[in-house]
């Protein structure tokens, strides 16, 4: 209905995640080259899973939100070509609670979004493909999955 | 002392033998007739004293437990919140002889009646679930919570709590407390308000008053049918629905934003007692939303008669 709602909401999340969030993860509003600070585009880091072979990676993943949040989910993109059985070739992300004729409601916070899309890096859903490539090695060649994971995890260490 | 005798004795003493209740005995009879009717160490999917006669009497039940509830909630609000005319005309009916004592008296006893309702209706259950080693009782509960008739969902519950909680502390104590009851009390954690209420044996309800659309405060909050509680604004626009057109307006379609439940807004209860609690706990917020609010408000009305306009111009 409104943009007044989607702010305000925004603006919430983003005092709520300054107070407390998951250790490791990152996210914060896009800032603009005039200096302004822009609520509808979140840059946010999530790391792999300590004890997976996701471990050591930071991944950068990118939240826009519409005028229609929290009403509508926001869209959760990593970087295109990203390697993962449910993430689009684009990068979009292909999870549940994002999706708004299934698991979303306008009560799940940008905190709970990033730490399910975290489990979903380890634990992907077969039954959800969004990339040829990352589902036929996660079903057919486990050594060969695992070997890229891992690979694309020294892609992305930490920003010092 | 056990629940059961409690619960009888609560009923009686308090000349609640008027108002429905839940039939401990009867049921509690119907379950060990169950037990005796299956050679079975449990209860089958379809066993015909359960699925012919606990469940449906305990529906039954129930549903005359909230609708009790619910009517005489109302009357009591209505007769609390009344002013001009309508204060005016109560008075010739004889409706407003009730002094502020009680008032407060009133609420509390039906707050009392609803808590140790629902506790009655989920110790029978988890009783019938332990006899027969099922689920049953579990799923009948989620069940009723769909059909509306779980009185923790009431939104007059609510709504009688924050009552309770304005006429204590505006005007003069009331007498003493009954032995089952501990009171009400509006409690800030982190900032976030919740309603608390709670009842002897350590039974207690807390009612998250965050609005889950904007994580804020709840402001000029409104109940869904499903119990769940948003601010007005937020509720509008998760509907689809301007301010203008209201809740009633929306498509019965649109889900609540929590439990994805349908048909939540025709039927959403605006809960004046509350707005008047929270209005008065925490002025600065409500002050600074209600400066928001008036914008956004008109912002809406004038898009609202800018496109009735239009149409009626055949633009």
């Amino acid at each position: 209905m409104s943009g007044g709602i989607a702010r305000g909401r925004l603006t919430e999340e983003r005092k709520s995640w300054r107070k407390n969030h998951p250790h490791g993860f990152v996210a914060k509003p896009e800032t603009l080259p005039d200096g302004t600070v822009n609520l509808m585009v979140w840059h946010c880091t999530i790391p792999g899973k300590t004890g997976t072979d996701w471990e050591g990676g930071y991944f950068p993943l990118t939240l826009h939100f519409s005028e229609d949040y929290p009403s509508k989910p926001p869209k959760c993109k990593f970087p295109q070509g990203f390697f993962h059985p449910n993430v689009y070739p684009s990068g979009t992300v292909c999870l549940s609670i994002l999706n708004e004729d299934s698991g979303w409601r306008p009560a799940i916070t940008v905190k709970q979004i990033l730490v399910g899309i975290q489990d979903l890096l380890d634990q992907p859903n077969p039954a959800d493909p969004a990339q040829t490539e990352g589902y036929h090695l996660f079903i057919q060649d486990a050594a060969e999955y695992k070997r890229r994971v891992r690979q694309q995890a020294k892609q992305y260490p930490p920003l010092l | 002392m056990k629940f059961c005798k409690t619960y009888q004795q609560y009923m009686q003493g308090h000349g609640h033998n008027k108002l429905p209740s839940v039939g401990f005995k009867n049921l509690k009879k119907i379950i060990k007739s169950c037990r005796r009717a299956s050679t079975q160490p449990t209860c089958p999917d379809h066993c015909p004293v359960c699925d012919g006669t606990f469940f449906p009497s305990l529906l039954n039940e129930m549903s005359d437990i909230v609708g009790c509830f619910n009517q005489r909630a109302q009357q009591l609000l209505e007769l609390h919140l009344a002013s001009g005319f309508r204060k005016y005309f109560l008075m010739l009916k004889g409706k407003l002889h009730k002094n502020h004592t009680a008032l407060i008296e009133e609420g509390k006893d039906l707050v009392i009646y609803a808590l140790i309702n629902s506790i009655a209706i989920r110790k029978i259950l988890k009783k019938y679930d332990k006899i027969h080693y099922s689920k049953q009782g579990q799923l009948f509960k989620s069940k009723v919570q769909t059909m509306h008739k779980e009185i923790l969902q009431s939104p007059w519950l609510c709504e009688l709590i924050a009552l309770h909680i304005n006429l204590r502390e505006t005007k003069s104590k009331p007498r003493e407390a009954s032995a089952l009851f501990d009171g009400c009390y509006l409690t800030f954690t982190d900032g976030k308000p919740s309603l608390t209420c709670e009842l002897f044996d350590s039974v207690k309800i807390d009612i998250d008053l965050t609005c889950s659309i904007c994580l804020d405060t709840v402001f000029d909050s409104v109940s869904l049918t499903c119990g769940h509680i948003f601010c007005y604004t937020c509720a509008c626009s998760t509907a689809s629905v301007t301010i203008v057109d209201g809740l009633k307006a929306a498509n019965p379609k649109e889900k609540c934003p929590l439990c994805r439940e349908g048909r939540v807004y025709e039927d959403a209860v605006h809960l004046e007692e509350l707005n008047i609690l929270l209005g008065r706990s925490c002025r600065e917020y409500w002050e600074q939303r209600l400066q928001m609010e008036r914008v956004e408000r008109v912002k809406q009305v004038k898009e609202h008669w800018e496109t009735q306009c239009r149409a009626f111009m055949g633009i």
